[in-house]
């Protein structure tokens, strides 16, 4: 049996440490200049990845980065951890009274900008497979995949806008939260739809199995698993230790949750994500014990995970700029339109539906997991992938300005 | 006079970039301008010689004010009534008043808003 040898622990604590400090340091940066934090992480992964340190110095690149071996399958194990932890977070977010209270507005801006996304981008995939590399076999996957890319928001990012504009609060903030929330559960669940899709020898399994099994794990999780999250939160909050009795029974379960529906044949990011909901909807989860989760998965497994993206693909050998164009129009154009489109039938004026357009236009975080999650899979390949981020970072830097253009604040 | 405030999202925008005094500011900030607005309905009902005690409570709504109302010995919680009529959604994904209507805190009057506007 193979085992983490002493120089693969040594690799591997160092390239931890760095990649800790380093990716701090460019956050405390980043903030200075009002940037996502995520793009000074995943600019530093490709400072530190083979797209720039690799190629001026590979013998120390490789050492401390090796590409195989017990280091490597560690780090591998630990950026795992953080996307499950991430779709987590994302899940405890997810509070659907919040859209439905909201009202037309919300309601129709959650609905357009889903589906007119979704529509468009299946389509042109559908359409035309041509500008898009991808196995014949998997042209209906990747065309929901894609769908998928151009319909999904970032929350987090979005928040942070609305939040630094002083919009939070006002009619557009809400209505640009909303329809984020809903967009963030709708494009989850189809997307481990998606990846379910993918067998694991890379063979396409049955669609109605797998939206049969999402459909029950889903109901039981938030009508039994929420009635059991109910009973239990009060009492871990009050005699456990604070706050490590409910970061780990929060944790534990979105780690069981994970391993549930990866060994029924989903992918384990949904068992995340819905534990997340089951989580988050509860009333008896206190704001600061959602904070300290919060915090301690985005200040220390996030860092690992979006720098790491900047270790393995190199970012201007596999930069196309022609697809990267293509993604970037249609993103922009899909959601701006159809978000705005729905804000404006719900009852918005035109400057304030377009605010809302280009609030949900922010891509962040939530775009590179996905994106990397279809690279995982083999789904897409790395000049989609490097795509996809550049145009979630330029969504999510655009997305302020404009929006303060737009509501005039 | 007690009002609610929500705020979806905020812990996740607020986890990564900032300091222990941002945070705490951004927390008060909010909680000042529910205030000022909390002040001001009180200011256009006229309330005359009636004492009136103004506090902000963070929470989910429903759930908050009825936790408040317990813990507080309240005699009697008047609050409003839903804006719009309740439907299956409403049923599904739990509606704020059926967090007081399902374990009663205390004594309740619901105010119908729907027509006294």
């Amino acid at each position: 049996m193979s085992k983490l040898t002493h120089n693969d622990l040594l690799i591997l604590l160092a390239a931890i440490g760095i990649l800790l400090i380093l990716s701090r340091l460019v956050a405390e940066l980043g903030k200075k200049f009002k940037l996502p934090i995520v793009m000074g992480e995943i600019l530093l992964g490709i400072l530190i990845g083979p797209t720039v340190f690799g190629s001026i110095s590979p013998e120390i690149f490789s050492e401390l980065f090796p590409k195989t071996g017990g280091a490597k399958i560690a780090l591998d194990g630990i950026t795992s951890l953080a996307v499950i932890m991430l779709l987590f977070v994302a899940g405890m977010e997810v509070q659907l009274n919040v859209v439905l209270k909201q009202g037309k507005a919300a309601i129709y801006t959650s609905f357009t900008s889903m589906v007119i996304p979704f529509v468009l981008g299946f389509s042109i995939v559908w359409y035309f497979p041509d500008i898009f590399h991808f196995q014949e076999k998997y042209h209906l996957v990747y065309a929901l995949f894609f769908g998928i890319a151009m319909s999904i928001s970032a929350l987090p990012v979005i928040t942070r806008i609305l939040m630094d504009l002083n919009l939070f609060k006002t009619n557009v903030g809400m209505v640009v939260i909303a329809a984020a929330i809903f967009d963030d559960l709708t494009g989850w669940l189809t997307f481990s739809l998606v990846l379910s899709m993918i067998g694991q020898e890379g063979e396409i399994t049955n669609v109605w199995y797998t939206i049969g099994m999402i459909l029950g794990f889903g109901l039981f999780m938030l009508i039994i698993g929420k009635w059991i999250i109910n009973k239990i939160l009060p009492w871990i909050q009050n005699k456990l230790s604070w706050p490590d009795g409910v970061l780990s029974i929060c944790l534990g379960c979105c780690f069981l949750g994970a391993a549930f529906t990866e060994n029924i044949g989903l992918h384990a990011i949904l068992g995340a994500f819905i534990t997340g909901i089951a989580f988050g909807d509860s009333v008896h989860l206190h704001e600061k014990a959602r904070e300290i989760i919060h915090q301690f998965v985005t200040n220390v497994f996030a860092p690992l995970f979006f720098v790491s993206l900047g270790l393995r693909v190199n970012f201007i050998q596999n930069f196309d700029p022609i697809l990267v164009s293509i993604v970037l129009f249609l993103a922009v154009v899909c959601k701006v339109f159809g978000a705005s489109l729905g804000a404006y039938m719900g009852g918005l004026s035109k400057r304030e539906s377009i605010a809302v357009g280009f609030g949900l236009n922010a891509r962040g975080a939530m775009e590179i997991i996905l994106g990397t999650l279809a690279l995982n899979a083999a789904l897409i390949d790395e000049k989609m992938f490097v795509a996809l981020v550049i145009m979630a970072l330029i969504t999510s830097i655009i997305s302020g300005p404009l929006m303060k253009k737009f509501t005039g604040v | 006079m007690v009002k609610e405030i929500d705020t979806p999202a905020l812990a996740m925008a607020m986890a990564d970039d900032n300091t222990k005094p941002e945070a705490s500011k951004i927390k008060k900030d909010f909680s000042e301008s529910e205030s000022k607005r909390l002040h001001s309905i009180i200011e256009r009902s006229n309330p005359e010689s009636v004492k009136v005690n103004e506090r902000i409570i963070g929470g989910k709504p429903g759930y908050a004010i009825s936790k408040y109302a317990r813990d507080k010995n309240a005699d009697l919680l008047v609050i409003n009534s839903p804006d719009t009529h309740l439907n299956l959604f409403d049923r599904i994904f739990t509606h704020d008043i059926e967090y007081i209507l399902a374990d009663l805190p205390c004594d309740v009057l619901i105010v119908h808003s729907r027509v006294s506007n």
